[in-house]
């Protein structure tokens, strides 16, 4: 692979490729419902489809199967994953180093 | 046993987590629909009678989260924080309980009693996995019970769990709190202390919640201590060092680091509970076999459209069935009141004002019942969030959001609750410009208007007239919205993001209640105002009544009948239609509609096309009955079984076939009636109200002007 594979914009992947989220940009509304919608460091993000016309894309997080423009996707920063075969129901979701442990998880952060 | 004791339980959950479901099983058609107060966030209420008590049942928008952010949010959270009901219970789609709980960690923050419900659960057994409820309820605290809405299953097992948890006197709800980590945890017991000492300033809210919500910035809850004293600047101050401190020592911000505490926390939870996670298939797999035709790159619009074609030719053609029935029914029951009253005045009011006004609105409820119906099934399987997904690049294009798409669809049924619908929208921005291009879809009461007139000019191509207007209407607000969009609403457009829920087979039951919901909108506005319009309508169409005429046109008609003309001979026929025309231009509405004749000349329109515009703005469908009056008015003489199509497109009413689709274009874009004007008006300010009102007559004098010369340049009649 020739990209980097290292904090890559989201909406650089493409359909079946999978990442591990490391950072949401952006602010207010936007960045917020990102998090609440489980974009947290750590997360597995798969690209699922891109719409006819190219925008917008739909991702899979947690289970749930969301939608984001490109322009959207792009304030999102993962890591690429291609091993992750899969981000069904709650898999990915704690995988990353911040979530591992669950409640509790930042004492264990190494950073 | 105690007599009829009062119980107030508010349904609380994600979109799509099978909330409504629950809710109409519980309350069947015993629903009461209105707005939140403030805004038209719907607001649906229920009661029933159960073990003695009397509930009553409250469903919650549905949200993901309980931000400040979105309108939805801010109602649940306020609700539960100020009305403080008896019980919560949260709907929760079991097939997704990671970001289901996340919710569930901001209710029981705001420390209400709660019950658990883990909706859809046949599809959780189906998928494999197997959760261990005992240490589920370990964690949280709450009583759980399992359901599957769809079927009706442990639905009233939700109301025992809720009447358990407030006849139960022992504190066994208990939960472990959500860790923020160290950093945060300890600022928040602080600062919960700290609030404590000042309950006054917290209004009834809880104060760790409080605490929680001040220190991820929440805009809302700062509000609180937004007054300058001693105690809210102590409080202010500590906010701001733990703020600082949190960044410093977690180089991130409070609020992400919240927001993955309560993740990290559902996640823990889980890993507790979850003993197999199976999900060997994943559960929108069936789903995605679905989207692979429906979203696909060349058949999903094709596919979109077919959709949307079904829906119009079941609307009005399958409609035209049960409303050429009503039409009769109602054509029947006006010559049974004409044939059993006596002739007066106040027979013509109930004639003419009441039946007539009545019944012309009456006969198009079926059209409004199918539509609405497709529309339920559209949002029921959750096809209408794929249409967002395809619409969107469109919809960007004019500067608005996939989520655009549905509140102007909708406003192919009515702008009203089109206009309500698009607070889904987060951004006013898009609000604004949606609810702007809302009235250019051509709602469902704007169709009467088509169908008479088209179907007196148009005969043979109706359909086709009537299908290309709502195209038309779609055709301007493409062009609206992009001028708008690059002149007034500069500002960047709202984010994308939208849930694409998996496709659930709808139930006929939920179907038919959301139907009808809509459905009885339309019919409480024909109820009300369009009956009080049409008897003004009457009354000014009567009054001032003529004494004295230019000509003696009943010596003239004598005459010719002396001469041997029969009674409906063309003479006698035109000179009676010449006498009731001049009597009512004498009339308040005749010298309302002679006013603004001047206006509406250049566009071919007659006076009484003028009135009916005028009587119009009271609701679009009453163009109808004021056409229906001035020219039933016009042609009483002659034989009654005459329609008013025949009246229209006799030469007699002076209306040409361009000037008839002029007509038909100028209803479709002037101003919105007055309901939806001043929905507008409580959604988005006086000053938008205005500019709805101006630009659209503007637009529909530019276009019908257009229409009407252009026609007469290529030379039709």
């Amino acid at each position: 692979m020739t990209r980097s594979e290292h904090h890559i914009p989201l909406s650089s992947l493409s359909p079946g490729d999978a990442g591990i989220v490391t950072e949401v940009t952006g602010e207010g509304a936007f960045r917020r419902r990102l998090l609440d919608m489980g974009f947290v460091e750590g997360a597995c993000v798969r690209v699922i489809k891109t719409a006819p016309l190219q925008d917008p894309i739909e991702y899979c997080i947690g289970g749930t199967h969301i939608t984001l423009r490109k322009a959207e996707a792009a304030l999102v920063l993962v890591n690429l994953a291609p091993h992750l075969r899969t981000c069904g129901p709650g898999r990915g979701m704690g995988r990353g180093r911040g979530l591992r442990r669950g409640f509790g998880w930042r004492r264990w952060r190494k950073d | 046993m105690p007599e009829s004791r009062r119980l107030s339980i508010a349904l609380a959950g994600n979109p799509n987590s099978g909330k409504t479901t629950i809710f109409n099983a519980l309350t069947g058609a015993r629903q009461k629909v209105g707005n939140w107060p403030g805004v038209t966030v719907e607001r649906k209420t229920g009661t029933l009678k159960y073990r003695g008590y009397t509930i009553e049942l409250i469903d919650l928008p549905g949200t993901y989260s309980l931000t400040a952010y979105s309108t939805e949010e801010l109602v649940t959270r306020s609700f539960i924080v100020d009305e403080k009901p008896d019980v919560v219970v949260h709907v929760v789609d079991s097939g997704n309980l990671a970001r289901n709980l996340y919710l569930t960690t901001q209710l029981l923050e705001l420390g209400v009693d709660l019950v658990l419900d883990l909706n859809m659960w046949d599809d959780f057994e189906d998928s494999g996995s197997h959760l261990d409820l005992e240490k589920l309820h370990a964690m949280i605290g709450t009583p759980i019970v399992k359901t599957v809405a769809h079927r009706g299953e442990g639905v009233t097992e939700l109301l025992d769990a809720a009447i358990a948890l407030i006849e139960d006197t022992e504190e066994h709800h208990r939960h472990v709190p959500v860790s923020y980590g160290s950093h945060v945890n300890d600022l928040v017991s602080e600062l919960t202390a700290l609030l404590e000492q000042h309950p006054a300033l917290l209004k009834n809210a809880p104060p760790r919640w409080v605490a929680i919500k001040l220190i991820e910035g929440d805009a809302v809850v700062a509000e609180l201590i937004a007054a300058d004293t001693p105690e809210t600047r102590t409080i202010r101050r500590f906010v701001e060092r733990a703020t600082r401190h949190i960044r410093r020592a977690t180089r991130s911000d409070p609020e992400k680091v919240i927001t993955e505490g309560r993740h990290g926390y559902v996640e823990g939870a889980l890993k507790m509970a979850l003993s197999e996670r199976g999900v060997p298939v994943d559960r929108m797999e069936r789903s995605r076999n679905i989207d692979a035709v429906f979203t696909d790159r060349l058949l999903g619009y094709p596919i979109f459209l077919a959709f949307v074609w079904l829906l119009f030719q079941a609307t009005f053609r399958l409609g035209a069935y049960p409303m050429a029935w009503l039409d009769g029914l109602v054509s029947r029951f006006t010559m049974f009141l004409a044939g059993s009253l006596p002739p007066s005045l106040l027979t013509d009011l109930v004639i003419e004002g009441v039946v007539g006004g009545v019944g012309s609105v009456l006969v198009f409820l079926p059209n409004i019942m199918i539509l609405f119906f497709g529309i339920a099934i559209l949002e029921d399987t959750g096809y209408m969030s794929r249409a967002a997904f395809l619409m969107d690049r469109l919809m960007h294009a004019l500067g608005l959001h996939g989520k655009s798409f549905i509140p102007l669809l909708m406003g192919f049924g009515c702008s009203v609750p089109a206009i309500m619908a698009t607070r889904t929208l987060e951004s006013k921005r898009d609000r604004v410009l949606t609810i702007l291009l809302v009235p250019l879809m051509s709602c469902s009461a704007r169709l009467p208007v088509y169908i008479l007139i088209a179907g007196a000019f148009f005969a043979a191509r109706a359909g086709t007239v009537v299908f290309a207007l709502h195209f038309f209407g779609v055709a301007i607000a493409v062009l609206v919205g992009r001028i708008l969009s690059r002149t007034i609403f500069r500002a960047a457009p709202e984010p994308f993001v939208m849930e694409l829920p998996p496709y659930r087979l709808p139930t006929a039951r939920g179907l038919l209640i959301h139907m009808w919901e809509r459905s009885r909108i339309y019919l409480q506005k024909m109820g009300g105002v369009i009956l009080v319009a049409s008897v003004l309508l009457w009354f000014l169409g009567t009054f001032p009544r003529a004494t004295e005429l230019s000509r003696d046109y009943d010596g003239e008609i004598e005459l010719l009948l002396a001469a041997g003309a029969t009674e409906n001979s063309t003479m006698v026929e035109s000179l009676r239609a010449e006498r009731a025309a001049e009597e009512l231009s004498l009339t308040y509405v005749g010298r309302a509609g002679q006013f603004i004749a001047p206006a509406i000349a250049p566009l071919g329109f007659t006076w009484e096309m003028g009135v009916s515009l005028v009587t119009g703005f009271v609701a679009k469908e009453v163009v109808v009955s004021t056409l229906g009056v001035l020219y039933h008015a016009e042609s009483d003489g002659a034989e009654s079984g005459r329609t008013l199509a025949r009246a229209l497109s006799s030469p007699d009413s002076g209306i040409t076939p361009r000037a008839a689709l002029a007509f038909m274009i100028f209803v479709l874009l002037y101003t919105p009636c007055i309901i939806t004007v001043l929905t507008i008006y409580r959604e988005i300010g006086a000053r938008w109200m205005w500019f709805s009102l101006v630009y659209q007559t503007a637009l529909a004098w530019i276009v019908s002007f257009a229409a009407y010369q252009l026609g007469g340049l290529m030379g039709f009649a």
